[in-house]
């Protein structure tokens, strides 16, 4: 079947095969195009780039980097990322790499030109930069919640990855985590390990070998295919792309997409719901009071994955940290809103289930004092 | 029109129908069953920022929100 949204007129923007590659501005002028993996080893000033490479240059920095912070972040606890900007400055010397992040997070990276930059270098750098605003307290809240699901593995696969990419590898695989995620296709587990077929010929694109699939997985195959089928234009390889929709690319794609989309109807039905006072304080401070309807207790729902609430004292330190979520992996907004209206209506149920760590005063006696204490009154022949 | 808002995978979805449609006030209570059976929490929006957890279908609610089983997290 013809792929749906995929016209000839898309084909032909792409470039028609019979247009040799040399014709459709290769991304650097002296530098010969062979492989994508010698192209991301080349080396060159910013200067040396044509014009529209920046282009090019930002769309795969910005897949790239939201592909490495989203696994970062243990796949949909990522903030994503919204925006990648690469201008040139001073003359073509430098580069500029500008990052947006959802939550109105930002961050600017100057590159120097002199020694010449590459894709994954560019990649990585934007993205260590933004490890560091999470980690060096620029932003405090933000790298207050993050830290508590941070895990170290990850970094390990992560520079895995960032060398298997630069070595034209696929990805690597750990034994008990795949890449997809199975969770957020609407279509169900099967249609994430569906195999699809690309194939351009004569009367256009054919799409094989495929289920129903959802807009979002078009959309995410059209992308796909845009990209892949432009590089092998560009390097001269074969006009013929295929993969599976367990590869992590695929998947990624599609889950990102529907991911944002939730993430924001998620946030507009949060806002909805709050009181005028918490939508100010939430507005103001990325997290919002509520009351147990039960113990009248304030606790403070924090905008974060995992142990985001807070129970606070009379003088409004924290006293202990709480955490209870919906069933289902819902969207940060909802698992917000669900928070608040299970204190709010039901404080008692909510906290039968709640996991609790008290971060209040040290009760009791010292530690040493209280072992001793239970030596004596447990364990009288040990003394 | 009132609204059942069902939290989701994808934000949420809602379903909207006429107070005064019988047939779909029906359908409305049909929804409101299944989900409460399935562990779902509902609850009404009463005012500004405020919400009342509801057992029983009430199709005078104008926004009924719907939650998954609360879960130690």
């Amino acid at each position: 079947m013809a792929l749906a949204g995929l016209t000839e007129a898309d084909i032909e923007a792409l470039g028609a095969p019979s247009i040799e590659p040399e014709m459709i501005e290769p991304m650097y002028r002296p530098v010969p195009l062979t492989s994508r993996a010698e192209w991301s080893r080349t080396m060159m000033r910013p200067s040396e780039f044509r014009p529209g490479a920046f282009h090019w240059l930002r769309d795969q920095t910005f897949h790239r980097l939201s592909r490495e912070i989203w696994h970062r972040y243990r796949r949909g606890e990522a903030p994503p990322c919204s925006r990648v900007d690469i201008s040139e400055l001073d003359g073509g010397r430098e580069l500029e790499l500008r990052v947006d992040v959802m939550d109105g997070w930002r961050t600017r990276v100057r590159l120097e030109g002199a020694r010449g930059i590459d894709l994954a270098f560019l990649t990585h750098v934007g993205y260590a930069q933004i490890c560091m605003l999470f980690w060096d307290g620029q932003a405090a809240d933000f790298n207050r919640s993050w830290r508590l699901a941070f895990d170290w593995r990850s970094d390990i696969e992560l520079s895995n990855r960032i060398d298997d990419a630069a070595r034209g590898l696929e990805p690597r695989r750990t034994a008990d985590e795949p890449y997809y995620w199975r969770g957020v296709d609407p279509a169900g587990p099967e249609a994430a390990l569906t195999t699809y077929t690309v194939q351009r010929s004569d009367d256009g694109v054919r799409l094989e070998n495929v289920a129903p699939l959802t807009a979002t997985q078009q959309r995410a195959i059209e992308d796909h295919i845009r990209r892949e089928y432009r590089a092998a234009l560009v390097f001269g390889g074969p006009r013929r792309v295929e993969g599976t929709w367990n590869t992590f690319d695929g998947a990624q794609a599609f889950a990102f997409a529907d991911r944002n989309a939730a993430e924001a109807r998620g946030e507009t039905l949060l806002r909805e719901w709050l009181s005028a006072e918490q939508l100010a304080q939430y507005d103001r401070d990325k997290h919002f009071d509520v009351i147990g309807c039960h113990s009248k207790r304030r606790y403070r729902i924090c905008r974060a994955r995992s142990f985001n609430v807070l129970l606070l004292d009379a003088g409004g330190e924290v006293e202990e940290q709480i955490c209870f979520v919906p069933a289902g992996n819902l969207v940060l907004g909802d698992q917000m809103l669900a928070q608040k209206v299970a204190l709010e209506t039901d404080e008692n149920a909510a906290m039968e289930v709640a996991n609790r760590q008290w971060l209040g005063p040290r009760r009791g006696p010292p530690g040493a004092i209280s072992r001793l204490m239970n030596d004596m009154l447990l364990n009288p022949f040990r003394m | 029109m009132a609204v059942q808002i069902v939290m989701d995978h994808t934000g949420d979805t809602r379903h909207s129908f006429n107070p005064a449609d019988s047939q779909a006030v029906n359908d409305a209570e049909k929804r409101f069953r299944e989900l409460t059976g399935a562990g779902f929490t509902a609850a009404e929006r009463t005012g500004n920022g405020e919400a009342q957890v509801t057992r029983a279908f009430n199709k005078d609610a104008t926004e009924t929100l719907f939650f998954p089983r609360l879960q130690g997290g």
